[in-house]
């Protein structure tokens, strides 16, 4: 019974540290450590959830800017295979450019907007395409690192049996690589979402990241602590989806 | 004189002066305009000083950044912040007051269009993109009414701030920009852009007060003598401004911009009237703006706001 008490399941610690943490906020506020104009306590921002289904269209807007999500997670990791693919097959390539995608990853991208504003306008399509960009290093990285580390061993074994180019690639290169693929795709996910709703904040276009804006603006700080812990629970929820998804296609590998 | 007296008048001296400038920190909302700038103005003239103020200036975002900064204590004033955000601010508690008037009518922001396109006033707007800042902003509220008054049919188009309004009119995105002086007030010299609406047009909004100065309730009830000094020396710098020429030279330097730029934008976009600290005009008008924009969930009348305001200026 102590083991079990000192060493809960992940689950029920997760819960005891959220606890804990929203316990000393709404303590804290209500001692007035801090303004509550500034940080108000969960009991008024977990409640201004339910305002923002009813009164700033949660669902449309949340579906915008996960509808963006998706759309710069896909064009940025399609490109990103090819591109992780293209520097594994080609060393010339791998050896000249890997550094730079490595640099490109650690850049403040979302500084970018203007351009992109310019390129596309303000619309959806700047959101996607600069979310698209977010995504690109973390795929390529890790696309070309799971390829360059495939067991020599099975590759060998593929030619032995006469597999085609194609085949050696679907049956052997892209199973083997495929954990660390998936990592990339994950990352790229959390990088296209972290872009999408500051671009959408920078830009005051689109769902989530506006509507923040918009809030902040109106002097909603409730609703607009709700708004972020929205998003930050969806984003929890898209990463458990993808561990999940990741867990059933290497099960089926 | 015996060497400890003068040590001891030495340090009272010292003390008394110390004590004599207090430090009063100010937030500005965008520097490099005539209005946000009046407060630079008076302390590089030395007003402030005179006053026995020293003045501790830093730029924020405007908005709610500026407003959570004075419930912070981050800084003791803020200036020309808009009139709906505070009234909003106010009535959920927050512990706002306002001391002066900043801004009445909206004489500064205009609306162009690019001079090839042939959009010379709003009767050309018809099906063509018009664009304000964002979603509920001052920007967004003229638009609509200039388009509402003239009974045009034009398409309103949340473009951002000015720069990127700038590129996105000179690059085709949308046909009608919006911007404040000193900004593209030589490209309407040039002949490069035609203005083609401004926010005094509207004649409800020429008497309604929608920028004001504002301070942390608390503070004020505690350094009350000190905000009293702050606003006389704001109304001596104001009037200072408008009658030396050194301000407009102060104003340039600030913007980055010729001088006569900076001149005709002062006299073309900055009435002193327009400035005038002492009274809080128009509040119906701005309590109607504020429900509309969802700045206040409810209607409320001006004696439920009337706590918001404690003017420190002196009447003239």
């Amino acid at each position: 019974m102590l083991a079990t008490l000192l060493r809960p399941p992940p689950v029920i610690a997760r819960m005891v540290f959220f606890a804990v943490l929203f316990g000393v906020w709404e303590v804290a506020s209500w001692l007035g450590l801090f303004s509550r104009f500034i940080a108000p306590p969960p009991s008024e921002v977990i409640p201004s959830i339910g305002l923002l289904y009813s009164d700033n269209e949660l669902i449309t807007r949340f579906l915008r800017t996960f509808g963006e999500v998706f759309a710069a997670a896909g064009i940025g990791s399609g490109f990103g295979i090819v591109i992780g693919w293209w520097l594994h097959h080609n060393k010339t390539a791998g050896r000249a450019y890997t550094d730079w995608f490595a640099a490109i990853a650690a850049a403040p991208l979302v500084l970018l907007f203007p351009l992109f504003l310019v390129l596309f306008g303000r619309n959806a399509s700047t959101i996607i395409a600069m979310g698209a960009v977010a995504v690109l290093p973390a795929v390529i990285l890790k696309t070309k690192e799971g390829l360059d580390h495939v067991p020599t061993v099975f590759i060998h074994v593929g030619r032995t049996f006469g597999l085609t180019r194609w085949q050696q690639m679907r049956l052997i290169m892209l199973p083997a690589s495929l954990p660390t693929i998936f990592t990339g795709l994950r990352l790229g996910l959390v990088f296209a979402l972290i872009n999408v709703v500051g671009v959408e904040y920078l830009i005051g276009f689109g769902g989530m990241g506006l509507m923040i804006a918009e809030l902040g603006d109106r002097f909603e700080v409730a609703g607009m602590y709700a708004a972020i812990l929205f998003v930050v629970l969806c984003s929890a929820c898209f990463f458990w989806a993808t561990a999940r998804l990741e867990k059933w296609l290497l099960s089926t590998r | 004189m015996h060497k400890s007296s003068v040590l001891a008048a030495s340090l009272s001296a010292f003390l008394s002066g110390t004590a004599y400038a207090e430090t009063l920190k100010v937030a500005l909302p965008q520097k490099g305009n005539w209005d946000t700038g009046i407060v630079e103005y008076g302390v590089k003239a030395g007003i402030f000083k005179a006053a026995g103020l020293e003045i501790d200036i830093s730029y924020t975002a405007g908005g709610a950044a500026t407003v959570q900064a004075v419930i912070s204590g981050s800084v003791d004033v803020a200036m020309q912040t808009g009139l709906l955000g505070l009234i909003g601010a106010y009535a959920k508690g927050a512990p706002v007051r306002v001391i002066s008037a900043a801004m009445t009518g909206s004489p500064d922001i205009y609306w162009y269009a690019r001079a090839d396109k042939g959009i010379k006033s709003l009767k050309d707007a018809t099906d063509k993109t018009m664009g304000y800042s964002a979603a509920g902003s001052s920007s967004h509220l003229l638009v609509l009414s200039l388009l509402e008054q003239n009974k045009i049919k034009a398409k309103p188009t949340a473009t951002g701030g000015i720069p990127s309004t700038y590129t996105q009119v000179m690059s085709g995105q949308i046909d009608i920009g919006w911007a404040v002086p000193p900004f593209g007030v030589e490209d309407t010299k040039a002949g490069k852009i035609n203005i083609v609406a401004r926010g005094n047009d509207l004649p409800e909004i020429r008497d309604t007060t929608v920028r004001v100065n504002f301070a942390n309730a608390d503070s004020l009830k505690t350094k009350r003598a000190l905000f009293v000094k702050f606003s006389e020396a704001y109304v001596k710098s104001l009037e200072w401004a408008y009658a030396n020429d050194k301000a407009i030279d102060y104003f340039a330097e600030s913007a980055e911009v010729p001088r006569a730029i900076a001149l005709e934008s002062r006299n073309g976009f900055y009435p002193k009237e327009a400035m005038q600290p002492y009274d809080v005009r128009g509040l119906k008008v701005s309590l109607q703006q504020a429900v509309d924009f969802k700045f206040i969930p409810k209607p409320m009348d001006e004696k439920e706001i009337a706590g918001l305001f404690d003017i420190l200026v002196p009447k003239k």
